[in-house]
């Protein structure tokens, strides 16, 4: 890093006002940070390390993409297994009625012989 | 700007967890790091934080760094973004701090006006240097940075140019601009008048 003096900008007389104050702010004292920067620094990686840890723990499918699709297949699959054992068991449904009239029949409950049969 | 073989060998250290690397890293550049955010934030409090966010950062992507740039110039242009976001995020909350302050049930003040004094040197009895620095302050985001490198920091125009990843012309014009905007600014005083 090079440390040259800065070079102005051609000169008339506002510029040597502002030039001299320049001038005044860079012999100012060097400010340093405070002693110990470094352990600090240490302290602060160290702190958001440890923050790091669980998080990377969630994200470790995400860069597993094998094990995330295998995962993936078994949660389906173990779905699929329970639809099929449980259609297997459902109770035998009644037959579809055969014409709208057994149906219409069937649905309000009515009693065949008091109704005019269709034509 | 060509890396050195210095700064080769240590982020090949660096980037092989090298302990001992990292803390010769940190004490090498931490005072110029501070400094650079410290002339951008003028709070000594902030520009430690955001230092030490700059060297946490550089030890979290140093595995990224491809050595395109001297270590120096990544290292400032590291410390430029942060006091930059910094200052954007501190901005934003006053903002926000002053509607609550209007809107909230307390009547408390929760925000604070812009504070330009400059803690390098206290400047007690200096108003002209105050008001120089309160000058800078308010120059736009660029200019600022570009100007602060250039008469605090004292880099070069291709070190400047490298930092805000543009050419030395735009540098030159950058500088120029802000100079005519520091010589707006403090015109009005006795001592720029004539």
């Amino acid at each position: 890093m090079s440390a040259n003096k800065p070079q102005s900008a051609p000169n008339n007389g506002q510029d040597d006002g502002l030039d001299d104050l320049l001038r005044q702010l860079r012999d100012q004292p060097v400010p340093e940070p405070r002693p110990f920067f470094y352990t600090r620094v240490r302290a602060r990686l160290d702190a958001q390390n440890a923050l790091e840890t669980p998080r990377a723990s969630r994200t470790w499918l995400l860069h597993r993409p094998t094990y995330a699709l295998l995962l993936g297949l078994l949660v389906l699959g173990v779905n699929v297994g329970v639809v099929l054992h449980f259609k297997q068991r459902l109770p035998e449904q009644p037959a579809v009625a055969a014409t709208h009239y057994d149906a219409f029949v069937a649905e309000y409950q009515l009693d065949p012989f008091a109704l005019p049969l269709p034509q | 700007m060509p890396i050195s073989a210095a700064d080769t060998e240590l982020i090949t250290q660096l980037q092989q967890g090298s302990e001992a690397a990292f803390r010769a890293l940190v004490e090498c550049y931490q005072g110029r790091v501070y400094r650079t955010v410290l002339a951008l934030l003028r709070s000594p409090e902030e520009a430690e934080d955001v230092a030490q966010e700059v060297f946490v950062e550089v030890y979290q992507t140093i595995g990224h760094f491809r050595g395109e740039a001297a270590l120096s110039t990544w290292l400032y242009r590291l410390a430029v973004s942060q006091a930059l976001k910094n200052r954007q995020r501190a901005r934003t909350k006053k903002r926000f701090a002053f509607l609550t302050s209007l809107f909230g049930a307390h009547n408390e003040v929760l925000h604070h006006p812009p504070d330009h004094h400059h803690p390098q040197a206290q400047l007690e009895g200096k108003e002209e240097l105050q008001r120089l620095v309160a000058a800078i302050a308010r120059l736009p985001d660029q200019q600022q940075v570009a100007f602060t490198l250039r008469h605090e920091q004292e880099l070069s125009y291709q070190e400047i140019a490298d930092v805000l990843l543009t050419s030395v012309p735009a540098v030159e014009s950058l500088l120029f601009r802000a100079r005519q905007n520091l010589r707006k600014t403090l015109q009005p005083h006795p001592h720029y008048v004539g």
